[in-house]
């Protein structure tokens, strides 16, 4: 093993420089802006149930404007995210729809969450990663804002901040 | 003479004077001339001098709001409070090489002050010589790509700010220090283990680097320790850990470092394992280097990365030259340093080294986890996150066998194993057991009954353990028990401190096992005056308030609690829950305030508030058990520590610091 080390070394450090000339992940435009965004359902999380349905998704035909913002229990974003997106979500309700997808998580864990921060936004569950295949997020929290023609107008990778979601609300209602 | 001249003056200086000791340093080893070597000592000198003037001008800067410098001008505001000034030099990239660099020149010239003592003349010019080198990088870089000091040509009036997570907590100002002392401090035995392989004088080194990797350990454990309360008293969702490549980069090196004082000790005695403390030192060093590329590189995402810049490809080829250096050495002396005896698994040598291979593990699950997002991306193009849930699941079997060996360790002799071991042994077991009982008795999860069991495991060990050498000493010397303690504790502190490090890592486990397990949240929104009774606490909101501050605006919402009843045991008191708005961020940054009692945490922070009327408040609250004894666990650690290295009044009178005193 050890009389190889240059191969190693040599292995890390292509590894590292192909990282380094990547794009900036953050700033990385999705090739989804600017075309329909992929439809797909999925159930909803339990306490949604009563008051939209066994399952929700982006379909051909949107009634709104929609944030479709991917989280998971366990990462820490999400949690300074959640609030933040809650109170934005109870002020402009009816211009525009939150749609949480859960990712990679345990659904009981999501409930958690969601009981926790007290979110009345509808989240659905994806246990299988599907909006992986579909969507191609980078990681959690990542945020995709759809128009509701169904266009993808914007991917937004990482927290969102109070103005930046005040400026994708004005992007979708123009 | 402005500070701005004067700090890039001063940091040219610095580079020219490291190159020169570099230089001096091959001439030295090559031409066997011990006038080059004090040369390089005097260099080492010198360059401390200019990086202390070089980091002073940057202080000097900040204090006298020179907005010319564009550090300043970037990073600092004239409304900055004293102690946030202070320290500024580390808030940004630019002032944090700045500081590592500096800290880097005086772990050079310390170690040049041991040239003719402990560091003999055969290995003291490559050591020096790969210090220097190691400092020529860091001062090449601010000179050439991150330069501290570059001016701006239309001064603003004020400057941007500090980071407000930084200026939100005093942690932050001893937090980043340590970790540095820790990171830095691992450079000194890298460069003694350089130093023994290219002088092909494989055993006697192992003496001093033990001792400096124990300190730069210390700093380590400090520095994680601080990192976690910071990230418990300041970011507000009540955890202290989570697994963000950051946090991984500070815990790689600290394993690996932590493997390396298991397996120096039995080389120390009989000569074993050279390859393995060789290569537990090269890699504990590439480890630091590799956690500062990944957070300043910006090539995996995490929370908490720096800026990143053209630094990025700098660090990336420093990394390499260290590990090439260092494997490129081993590889070559690989076959010279095979083990003279076979491995005795049931000794201590055994116990050690089975310790050492699982730090090592651990640290290469780590990397792993970390790495596994670029690999998959670089491989298959798909994007593709490891969380949490990944490391905990593999930290928590690794750890337990960690405690039950660390346990088994210092219970096992050097030889061979005799009827008291397999009594003291028993005992432990039968401690594990009832311990783990008791936790079942008082219905806790299998998990932290475990950590229970295994608590009452270690303590019994080391319990056993001093018993017995108090028992042999009293018997034969014929004196009480306690003085024989006392004496004890004296005359071997390298073993009472590791007994005493122990102890604090099987609290720490306990400590972590409780309060990863029972946190519970609630969170609720009041009107003022209203009164909200949850988890055996009444919590009454009193009002909504707004407070002005020189470098921030705050809301306060005053909350008054009463513990009703035993799970609100020890919350009582008022508390100034806030949100702090700082004009560079965006958002409100939230303050939680923290109140420690012997079993539960209580943890209140302000979410929202009535932005209009001051009329209500939405108030999160997390009870966490046993919080409070994770910083007692770290405190007791750092305390080991600092017993084994206190100079013994012996070594004092002789000058020395070797650290061969102990057991």
């Amino acid at each position: 093993m050890l009389r190889f080390w240059p191969i190693w070394v040599l292995l890390l450090g292509g590894l590292f420089y192909w990282g380094l000339q990547r794009p900036n992940p953050d700033e990385l435009k999705s090739v989804l802006v600017g075309r329909p965004a992929p439809t797909f359902s999925l159930p909803l999380l339990a306490p949604y149930r009563p008051t939209f349905g066994l399952e929700m998704g982006i379909g051909e035909r949107l009634e709104k404007p929609v944030l479709l913002n991917i989280w998971a229990s366990w990462c820490i974003p999400c949690r300074t995210e959640a609030p933040l997106l809650e109170r934005f979500y109870r002020q402009h309700k009816d211009q525009i729809l939150i749609l949480g997808v859960n990712v990679q998580d345990r659904e009981a864990d999501a409930l958690k969450f969601v009981q926790q921060y007290g979110l009345t936004f509808p989240s659905v569950f994806d246990g299988r990663g599907r909006i992986g295949i579909e969507y191609g997020y980078y990681g959690v929290p990542e945020t995709f804002v759809i128009s509701r023609e169904g266009t993808v107008l914007a991917r937004h990778a990482g927290e969102l901040s109070e103005v930046q979601l005040r400026a994708y609300l004005e992007q979708v209602l123009r | 003479m402005t500070p701005g001249l004067l700090g890039g003056i001063t940091l040219l200086a610095a580079l020219i004077f490291s190159v020169l000791g570099l230089v001096m340093g091959i001439l030295a080893h090559t031409l066997r001339d011990g006038r080059y070597l004090e040369a390089a000592k005097r260099l080492a000198a010198l360059t401390l001098l200019a990086a202390l003037l070089s980091f002073g001008s940057l202080e000097w800067a900040i204090l006298t709001n020179d907005f010319s410098v564009s550090y300043v001008a970037g990073h600092s505001s004239a409304n900055n409070p004293l102690w946030v000034k202070l320290v500024t030099p580390w808030a940004a990239l630019e002032g944090s090489i700045l500081l590592w660099a500096m800290l880097q020149a005086a772990y050079t010239w310390l170690v040049s002050l041991r040239v003719g003592h402990s560091l003999d003349l055969w290995r003291a010019p490559a050591a020096l010589g790969t210090l220097f080198a190691v400092q020529v990088f860091f001062f090449a870089v601010m000179v050439f790509v991150a330069h501290p000091f570059d001016a701006v040509s239309n001064p603003p009036p004020d400057g941007q700010g500090t980071n407000p997570l930084l200026q939100n907590h005093w942690m932050m100002a001893v937090h980043p220090v340590l970790m540095y002392l820790g990171f830095v401090g691992l450079s000194v035995p890298f460069a003694y283990a350089v130093a023994a392989m290219v002088a092909q004088r494989y055993q006697s080194w192992i003496f001093e680097t033990r001792w400096w990797t124990l300190v730069a350990w210390g700093f380590l454990t400090a520095a994680i320790f601080t990192g976690k309360w910071w990230s418990y008293e300041i970011l507000g969702w009540g955890g202290y850990w989570a697994w963000d490549p950051v946090e991984n980069a500070s815990i790689i090196p600290w394993l690996l470092a932590t493997a390396f004082l298991h397996t120096a000790q039995v080389q120390e005695r009989k000569g074993l394992f050279k390859g393995w403390n060789f290569a537990f030192i090269t890699l504990a060093f590439a480890a630091t280097v590799f956690g500062t590329f990944l957070t300043r590189s910006g090539v995996i995402q995490s929370v908490h990365a720096f800026a990143s810049g053209p630094v990025g490809a700098w660090f990336l080829v420093f990394l390499l030259g260290v590990m090439a250096v260092g494997l490129g050495l081993l590889a070559r002396v690989s076959s010279e340093i095979r083990e003279a005896g076979e491995v005795r698994w049931r000794s201590r040598e055994g116990a050690l080294l089975a310790g050492a291979l699982f730090f090592g593990t651990f640290a290469f699950v780590v990397v792993l986890g970390t790495l596994w997002p670029l690999l998959v991306e670089a491989l298959s193009g798909a994007k593709v996150s490891v969380g949490a849930p990944f490391f905990n699941q593999v930290s928590i079997p690794l750890g337990v066998f960690m405690l039950l060996l660390m346990g088994i360790g210092p219970v096992l002799p050097w030889r061979h194993t005799n009827a008291e071991v397999v009594r003291n042994l028993s005992a432990m077991l039968v401690a594990l057991g009832v311990g783990t009982l008791i936790g079942f008795g008082l219905g806790l999860t299998l998990g932290v009954s475990l950590a229970i069991g295994l608590f009452a495991y270690n303590l019994t060990a080391v319990g056993l353990m001093v018993a017995q050498g108090v028992r042999e000493r009293a018997r034969s010397l014929g004196m009480p028990a306690g003085q024989a303690l006392l004496e004890l504790a004296a005359s071997h502190k390298r073993r009472f401190g590791s007994h005493i490090v122990h102890l604090g890592i099987a609290l720490a486990a306990l400590a972590i096992a409780f309060s990863q397990t029972y946190r519970v949240t609630e969170q609720k929104t009041l009107q003022v005056g209203e009164v909200w009774q949850t988890r055996g606490m009444e919590v009454r909101l009193l009002s909504i308030g707004a407070r002005e501050e020189a470098n921030r605006f705050a809301a306060v919402a005053p909350i008054e609690v009463r513990s009703i009843s035993r799970e609100g045991w020890g919350s009582d008191g008022r508390y100034q829950t806030r949100l702090n708005f700082y004009p560079q961020m965006g958002s409100p940054l939230a303050t939680p305030v923290v109140k420690y009692s012997l079993y539960n945490d209580f943890y209140f922070v302000l979410m929202q508030f009535d932005q209009d009327k001051g009329q209500w408040a939405t108030l999160k609250i997390i009870v966490t058990p046993m919080v409070g004894w994770l910083w007692v666990a770290g405190l007791i650690i750092v305390l080991g520590t600092v017993y084994i290295l206190w100079p013994s009044p012996a070594r004092v009178a002789s000058r020395q610091m070797s650290p061969t005193a102990g057991d």
